[in-house]
């Protein structure tokens, strides 16, 4: 096991090195000059020419690429084109934002979606069918609409909660859930759907084998043949899925914090590739790898422990 | 193992059950069970046998309430358990287990051995973990399995040592009647004979009642204190096992016997002949559900087969046939035609 996870984590480090470089030469590829747009239009190609040569701009990609990776196993992204700080501080104060955001949404369409799922198995057809047609919702609905709606909702007419902003819960913890609510649910609803479908058709998988037969035939409650059993044997599929939506997900959180205007890492990626601060994109490209890394490496475990079946082969 | 079911001692008794499934809107719903007594006394096997589709199973489901009954009661000790479920069903769980047919699927795989075989005991409180673990510890020793290895996945046993645990499962809440549904079919021979014969000394040990489910007789004659016949949902043929195999009364029972395989050549090539030679002759099938079911494959029908549903009636003290020339002469077959006394033969 411990082996297995070496690997993947070896494999993972690859990824780290592989993305921010696809990221940056397509940056490099595409047009547009940061000069410009810090200097605006009216500015002369001399001023132009000058401020590339002062960031470095004017130098071949493939110099400036090799300058960027020396400094990024030494834990030095670079410095904002733009602002001049440090990219990493400038990222890591983001961070938390939006691993509020994301991991919220995780644990919300992750517990609604299984719980969803598990209902729609145990009882009437008519769970069933609303499941069926809340998931093709969730696949039609998209984030972005969804969240004004709920701004309009809940925000605007019901005044519950605020439409927009963040609020650090190291100040405010009330504060920092309220201001998280519409977001998180905006970002998970898609998930839920997914989750909930993909629970329901591995449970009655579950539930329609010999062995669930053998449980009730044996006297096992419903809710040991349910939790214990089937949705052990189930959780498989369904993790896997959790981690392809959570992945979704990522990019969701960049159209979602804008839209509840959340600084987080989305809306910095929005506003730095607007700008073409290039060191801040590829800050951003290398923080959502780590993301993807660590998530796909604790669903990994989390697969392992659940699933005996995995850790014998 | 021969047990007499005085009145009263009855562990099981079966009346009048029906059962049926739905095919879907628009058509008939599929009579799977007809009108079946069965009763079990205490200590004592009970087989019920028939081919697929026979509703043997669907009957052993019943018992154990994984089937709605349509009409008809099942009681356990007098108190009526057709269509008990949820509280009532677990509590029942203490009196009545199940061993099912597969064994490389009917323990959860994500689960250890222990685990599995101590779910039952969850049922029961009072009970302190380690109490339930000598509770499994006795009962796989009992079973012939190494509690030491109770920590295992069932992927790391054979076929026979999971039957083994199925039935450790089935034992450890120490019940009265334990259904078996196929539950050696799907083992090698060598290891059937093994499972059959830890099913027997378990049996006197404790004087647990078994409901034996099979397909095959010859699995079940030597376990069974009695055999059931049945075939499409009705009881064909009811006795003392060694009656019903040696002595069959019912041309269905004779068939059943001749699908055996017997390891002698030129019997074995004698049956396949008759089997071949039997046709389905569709003038005899039962119009409407009367008649007997079994007369579109019966070598012997004749018309009054089918004008009626012919009733199960007791030929003899404990035993019953619902073949229409059960009153002719008891001894039905001994003359007549080629296809059955070849059946005969091979029946003897």
């Amino acid at each position: 096991m411990i082996k297995t996870l070496g690997l993947r984590l070896l494999a993972s480090l690859v990824l780290l090195i592989v993305v921010p470089t696809v990221t940056f030469f397509l940056q490099a590829v595409t047009p547009g000059n940061v000069a410009q747009s810090i200097l605006g239009i009216g500015a002369t190609p001399q001023s132009v020419a000058a401020l590339d040569n002062q960031l470095g701009l004017d130098r071949p990609v493939w110099q400036r690429y090799l300058d960027w990776l020396a400094g990024f196993f030494h834990g030095d992204l670079g410095t904002s084109y733009i602002t001049g700080d440090s990219v990493v501080r400038t990222l890591s104060g983001r961070l938390g934002v939006s691993l509020s955001l994301i991991v919220g949404a995780l644990v919300v369409f992750t517990i609604v979606g299984v719980l969803l799922g598990i209902l729609s198995t145990s009882s009437s057809r008519v769970w069933g069918r609303l499941i069926d047609v809340v998931s093709t919702a969730g696949i039609a609905i998209p984030n972005f609409w969804l969240g004004v709606l709920l701004i309009g909702v809940f925000a605007v007419q019901l005044n519950l909660l605020p439409a927009t902003g963040y609020v650090q819960p190291s100040e405010n913890v009330g504060g920092w859930i309220a201001s998280l609510v519409l977001p998180v649910i905006a970002l998970a609803f898609a998930g839920i759907t997914g989750v909930a479908k993909q629970t329901r058709d591995q449970m009655l998988v579950s539930l329609a084998s010999p062995y669930a037969r053998s449980l009730r035939a044996n006297g096992a409650s419903e809710a040991s043949l349910l939790f214990r059993h089937a949705l052990r044997n189930a959780s498989g599929p369904i993790i896997t899925v959790i981690g392809l939506i959570f992945v979704g997900a990522l990019s969701g959180s960049v159209v979602v914090e804008n839209i509840f205007v959340l600084p987080g890492l989305g809306s910095q990626a929005v506003q730095s590739t607007a700008q073409r601060d290039l060191p801040v994109i590829q800050g951003i490209a290398v923080y959502f790898t780590i993301i993807v890394v660590v998530v796909n490496v604790v669903i990994d475990v989390v697969n392992t422990i659940l699933n005996p079946k995995a850790r014998a082969s | 193992m021969t047990a007499t079911v005085e009145s009263g001692s009855e562990v099981l008794k079966i009346r009048n059950l029906s059962v049926s499934y739905s095919q879907g809107f628009g058509r008939p719903r599929l009579r799977a069970v007809q009108g079946v007594d069965i009763t079990v006394g205490r200590g004592e096997t009970v087989s019920i046998v028939g081919e697929s589709g026979s509703g043997k199973s669907t009957i052993g489901g019943a018992i154990l309430g994984l089937t709605p009954v349509e009409s008809g009661s099942i009681e356990l000790y007098g108190e009526e358990i057709a269509g008990v479920t949820g509280k009532g069903r677990r509590a029942l769980s203490a009196r009545l287990q199940a061993v099912f047919q597969d064994p490389f699927s009917s323990l959860d795989p994500a689960r250890t051995v222990r685990d599995s075989v101590s779910e039952p005991l969850r049922a029961e409180t009072g009970l302190t973990s380690t109490q339930v673990r000598e509770r499994v510890d006795e009962v796989l020793r009992r079973v012939g399995v190494d509690p030491a290895l109770a920590s295992r996945y069932p992927s790391a046993f054979s076929g026979g040592q999971r039957q083994r645990i199925s039935i450790a499962r089935a034992l450890v809440r120490r019940p009265q009647l334990v259904v078996c549904d196929e539950a050696v079919s799907a083992l090698d021979v060598s290891v059937q004979a093994q499972v059959l014969n830890l099913l027997d000394e378990l049996q006197k040990e404790a004087g647990t009642s078994f409901v034996f489910i099979s397909h095959n007789m010859a699995v079940v004659r030597h376990i069974s204190d009695r055999i059931v016949v049945l075939y499409h949902g009705r009881i064909m043929e009811e006795g003392p096992a060694e009656d019903v195999a040696d002595r069959p009364a019912h041309p269905y029972t004779r068939s059943l016997l001749a699908a055996v395989p017997v390891p002698e050549v030129n019997a074995q090539r004698a049956r396949r002949m008759a089997r071949t030679a039997a046709t389905v002759r569709t003038e005899f099938a039962p119009v409407d559900g009367i008649g007997c079911p079994f007369a579109p494959r019966c070598p012997l029908a004749e018309a009054r087969c089918v004008e009626s549903t012919p009733p199960l009636v007791e030929f003899a003290p404990g035993r019953k046939s619902a073949c229409v020339r059960i009153n002719d002469s008891l001894a039905v077959g001994h003359e007549e035609g080629v296809a059955l006394t070849t059946l005969d033969v091979a029946a003897s």
